[in-house]
């Protein structure tokens, strides 16, 4: 059986070629689709784990704080962290060794943060006791636990960074391997490394920490708030002074983890947009196999007939007919996941990379998944389509398998006759209502297809390709000071490096921004609100550049104010935090957005900027500068050589982010094209499958139709006219369908509905204007048969 | 010589399969009078049938001249030939070939609509009449016998009164009694509305009643 269907296979090169290719086409862009999707997690993931794993960490703590911390994290309930670890530095000893050279004192979950293995014994449960390093025990093979240790190592005094060189002896308890740390290290409890200390007299060390997990895996703010407020408890000494050194000098968050958290949602959003993308083209592929099955039935349905009245019984049909589909399906889907998987080699990083801007490097996962995926949904599809034929020649005698086609239950004496006077029209909806579950799978497909171009087209049209405007558009670096330490004299820009930066050489514009004395007025709520805002002071004409950026209107004569938010309020609080000054802002702006616009200003996305007119009108004194956006032919490293007032200063190139959007806007352009190449190839391949298996299954038909003196004009103009209805159906249907998913889209990205009604034309003109021209070309083609060729559908 | 309704000169008709050519048609050269009743008889592969499809304009052909009625069809594109086989040319297959999404009724008239022609409904009940097809006008093909196909396919073919009616064994697909009734019928309702017949069959039976029998061999005519 299987020479048979090879045979047929090859002796029908033209369709088995052409089915492939369709296969191949449509597979390669599923295929190419779920492997990004799959691989945007699978990189947030790894990325997410692949640097240090606390969440935060506070340094600077004495052993009692230590085992005040830890006793209040065990007290805690369910609030207490999932992971934490606290540290001891003890000190170093001499590398010769071992390949560890380091002892801590450690209690918590030492085998999370330090990934270690517990090799034999057990880990410190009493004082001097130790776990070594398993390359010790390797120059020391006669180490066993329970025997004691001496090492001899060197601590330093932190108060005048002397060294001591101490000698102490331990019971080995454990050996442990694969510890993270270079240079590796021995390990005792926390207790016996604080004695120490205080056995050599020695203060005690500045990196002691308690490192913190949250809750592993995820980021919970909540969680992670309570826990920051159990150590500054237990730290803090209630003095602003020493709350403020807690906040800024020993709770150190992990920014980097921290950020891409709230990256997250972005990467799930992404994965999940480009995951229903890769299902709507699934459900496309799935259609076109089913068709190109259909269609090869269509055109071998007289060759079964055949077969089975010469003898073939109905198992060798199936099985001739299973084997056949089976070998043409899985040809074009092993071609087309390879190709699928070349293609994302060459493009989908620069893809992954372009939709989401963060450090996680992306790359594209090979996983066996993503290829049994593939290979079965289209199995499946094919198999379905081969179903139905099967089932009906099992029920049908040999002879009689040539009219499967045959209309039997929806035309009956009751149907309505149609007039002469649109003969042709009728005869078109006459020819739709002849196999109602034909044409209705003829509509669910133009509808998936006019969905899939509706949705890309409107996103394509929306969301545009014009250049981000930033600063870097109007201007070259910005020289910056901390603003966080506004309170420091000596940290504001003063008029006079105002002046001397203007009066540099090469220098062309200077914009500025002010801040405000003391934090005081440096604090903004929303109403009923406890968000912080952050309140810049603009220079008018950063204003005008500001405005000119994102199209508004400005009056620098006029009080004026823009909120630079998620959430739109429409009154903000100014006040100060230590008296009780306070007025109300209404802005009369605010973007969501727009922060993105104007990253390059290093705003974060709370920000409330105002003009002089209403800081002057409401009586807010400023510091000075706290940062200069300056236009010059100079290099950062001449800017950076400047001296000014200002102690705590760094300069920015504005242009070195502006490559990488740029670089970014190509990552869109391309994947917008991609996806719209795809989306146009595949919903076309579809269309036009389905117009030829009409075409084939009514040629005999037509042939008569000829005969009887319909002209091919005439011809094309049924096809037209059952393709138009179809087409409308589908027009009807997918219309309000694309807009629920284009508005869920919109929403995503903008935060407001953006539909483009010329985008939505266009696409309906486009694929009804190519379905009749598909429909003409097929009628065209059927012009080299003679007519009794079609007759006889030779 | 009168010109009869059809002629045909020297007409050649090549079959090419690949490397291979078959001289289906050597030379014809066959005129068929206005009102004639003509059968053309011979072997299995004689080249009847495409003769029968030449004269119908269903296929083309290679060299001479196929005339009706002062149209050469040489002359003709897809719109001129399709005007000529719905208003002047009618034809019976063997297979029926009615359309199946056609009641009897529309599958009658369908030559007269495609063609842009007013329907003579008097005309057509008369020729469903005739044809014992009254009460099936509704019905679809697929709820009708074979004879009864075979009538609605001959009312079709008389629907648009043409000028010829060109039937392929008509009665191959039907057993011996309904034969004799569609033959009768067929004959009647041609020279009932005096149209030239030109049939293709087996059967001696039904030559017997032609005024002309052509009898063709390896595409010649003897």
């Amino acid at each position: 059986m299987f020479k048979i269907v090879y045979r047929y296979i090859l002796r029908n090169k033209k369709y088995s070629i052409s089915a492939i290719i369709g296969i191949v086409v449509s597979t390669m862009l599923m295929f190419s689709m779920i492997q990004i999707s799959a691989s945007y997690i699978i990189s947030y993931r790894s990325f997410i784990s692949s640097g240090a794993p606390q969440d935060f960490y506070v340094v600077d703590l004495s052993y009692d704080e230590l085992t005040a911390i830890n006793e209040k994290f065990s007290n805690m309930g369910k609030d207490k962290p999932d992971r934490y670890l606290s540290t001891i530095y003890v000190g170093d000893m001499d590398y010769d060794l071992s390949k560890a050279s380091v002892i801590m004192g450690y209690e918590g979950d030492l085998d999370y943060f330090k990934k270690t293995s517990l090799i034999s014994g057990e880990y410190p449960s009493a004082e001097n006791e130790m776990c070594v390093e398993e390359s010790y025990t390797i120059s020391n093979p006669e180490l066993k636990i329970g025997d004691e240790l001496t090492l001899v190592f060197t601590m330093t005094d932190q108060t005048d960074e002397k060294q001591l060189k101490v000698s102490r002896t331990f019971k080995v308890c454990g050996i442990i391997k694969d510890t993270m740390d270079t240079g590796n290290f021995f390990f005792t409890d926390l207790k016996t490394a604080a004695d120490i200390y205080s056995e050599n007299g020695l203060p005690c060390s500045k990196s002691n920490s308690i490192t913190v997990e949250a809750e592993e895996g995820n980021l919970n703010e909540d969680k992670q708030v309570i826990a920051v407020n159990a150590i500054s408890d237990i730290v803090v000494d209630g003095t602003p002074e020493d709350r403020r050194y807690f906040n800024y000098e020993q709770l150190i968050r992990n920014e980097e983890k921290t950020a891409n958290y709230a990256e997250e949602g972005s990467f799930r959003a992404v994965s999940v947009g480009i995951f229903l993308l890769s299902l709507i083209i699934a459900v496309c592929l799935t259609i076109f196999v089913y068709n190109t099955i259909t269609l090869s039935f269509a055109r071998k349905i007289s060759v079964f007939g055949t077969m089975r009245c010469i003898g073939l019984n109905n198992r060798q049909l199936i099985r001739f007919i299973l084997s056949e589909q089976f070998l043409i399906v899985s040809a074009g889907t092993i071609i087309g996941m390879a190709s699928g998987a070349l293609l994302n080699l060459a493009v989908a990083e620069k893809i992954m990379s372009a939709l989401i801007n963060t450090a996680a490097s992306m790359k594209v996962e090979q996983k066996v998944s993503t290829y049994l995926i593939t290979y079965l949904l289209t199995l499946v599809s094919a198999f379905i389509a081969c179903l139905k034929l099967i089932l009906k020649i099992r029920k049908t005698n040999p002879v009689n398998i040539r009219t499967f086609n045959a209309t039997k239950k929806m035309l009956t004496e009751k149907t309505k006759m149609f007039s002469s006077k649109n003969y042709l029209f009728g005869l078109a909806l006459r020819n739709l209502r002849r196999n109602f579950a034909k044409s209705a799978i003829q509509t669910v497909t133009l509808t998936v297809s006019f969905l899939l171009c509706l949705v890309i087209s409107n996103v394509f049209a929306v969301v545009g390709f014009n250049s981000v405007k930033t600063a870097a558009d109007f201007s070259d670096y910005s020289i910056q000071t901390n603003i966080t330490d506004l309170k420091s004299e000596n940290n504001c820009f003063t008029e006079a490096d105002l002046e001397q930066l203007c009066s540099t050489d090469k220098v062309e514009k200077v914009y500025t921004e002010k801040c405000f004395v003391d934090y005081t007025w440096d604090k903004a709520k929303q109403q009923d609100e406890d968000d912080n805002l952050q309140v810049m002071l603009y220079d008018d004409e950063l204003w005008m550049q500001f405005s000119k950026i994102n199209g508004i209107t400005y009056d620098g004569s006029k009080p004026f104010s823009v909120l630079i938010s998620e959430k739109e309020f429409k009154e903000v609080e100014i006040y100060s935090r230590d008296t009780d000054n306070k007025f109300s802002v209404k802005p009369d702006h605010w973007f969501a957005a727009a922060s993105q616009l104007n990253y390059a200003l290093y705003h974060n996305s709370n920000t409330l900027i105002i003009n002089e007119k209403l800081a002057e009108s409401n009586n807010m004194e400023n510091k000075g500068y706290c940062a200069f956006l300056v236009k010059t032919d100079r290099s950062m490293t001449e800017l950076s050589a400047m001296t000014f007032s200002a102690s705590d200063v760094y300069v920015t190139d504005l242009h070195d982010g502006r490559a990488e959007s740029e670089s970014q806007l190509i990552g869109m352009i391309i994947i917008s094209g991609y996806i719209v190449i795809a989306t146009i190839v595949l919903s076309f391949m579809i269309i036009s499958n389905t117009i030829k298996e009409n075409m084939t299954s009514r040629r005999s038909e037509y042939g008569v139709m000829r005969a009887m003196g319909l002209k091919l004009k005439d011809l094309w103009t049924v096809a037209c006219y059952e393709n138009l209805v179809l087409s409308l159906i589908a027009v009807l249907i997918s219309i309000p369908l694309s807009l629920i998913v284009n508005v869920y889209i919109s929403f995503v990205l903008f935060d407001k509905i953006k539909i483009s009604i010329l985008a939505y034309l266009l696409v309906n003109l486009i694929f009804i204007g190519a379905i009749e021209l598909f429909a003409y070309f097929n009628i065209k083609g059927s012009t080299k048969d003679s007519i009794v060729e079609m007759i006889y559908e030779r | 010589m009168i010109m009869g309704i059809i002629s045909l000169k020297n007409v050649n008709k090549y079959y090419k399969t690949g490397d291979n050519s078959f001289h289906a048609l050597k030379d014809i050269n066959l005129e068929i009078e206005e009102g004639e009743f003509v059968v053309i008889l011979g072997k299995s592969g004689s080249g009847k049938s495409t003769l029968l499809n030449v004269i119908g304009g269903l296929d083309g052909y290679d060299s001479g001249d196929v005339i009706m009625e002062g149209f050469n069809y040489q002359n003709a594109d897809d719109t001129l030939m399709s005007d000529l086989r719905c208003r002047k040319i009618g034809f019976v297959f063997q297979a029926y070939n009615l359309i199946p999404v056609l009641n009897v009724y529309e599958n009658i008239t369908f030559p007269v609509n495609i063609g842009g022609g007013n329907v003579d409904k008097k005309y057509i009940a008369n020729v469903i009449k005739e044809l014992g097809l009254e009460g099936k006008e509704k019905s679809f093909p697929n709820q009708l016998s074979g004879g009864q196909q075979q009538r609605v396919a001959i009312a079709r073919a008389l629907a648009n009164k043409p000028k010829i009616v060109l039937a392929d064994e008509p009665t191959g697909n039907l057993d011996t009694a309904i034969s004799s009734d569609v033959i009768e019928l067929l004959t009647h309702g041609v020279k009932e509305y005096g149209h030239t017949l030109v049939m293709i069959t087996h059967d001696p039976d039904i030559a017997q009643f032609a005024d002309r029998i052509v009898t063709i061999e390896d595409g010649k005519i003897v």
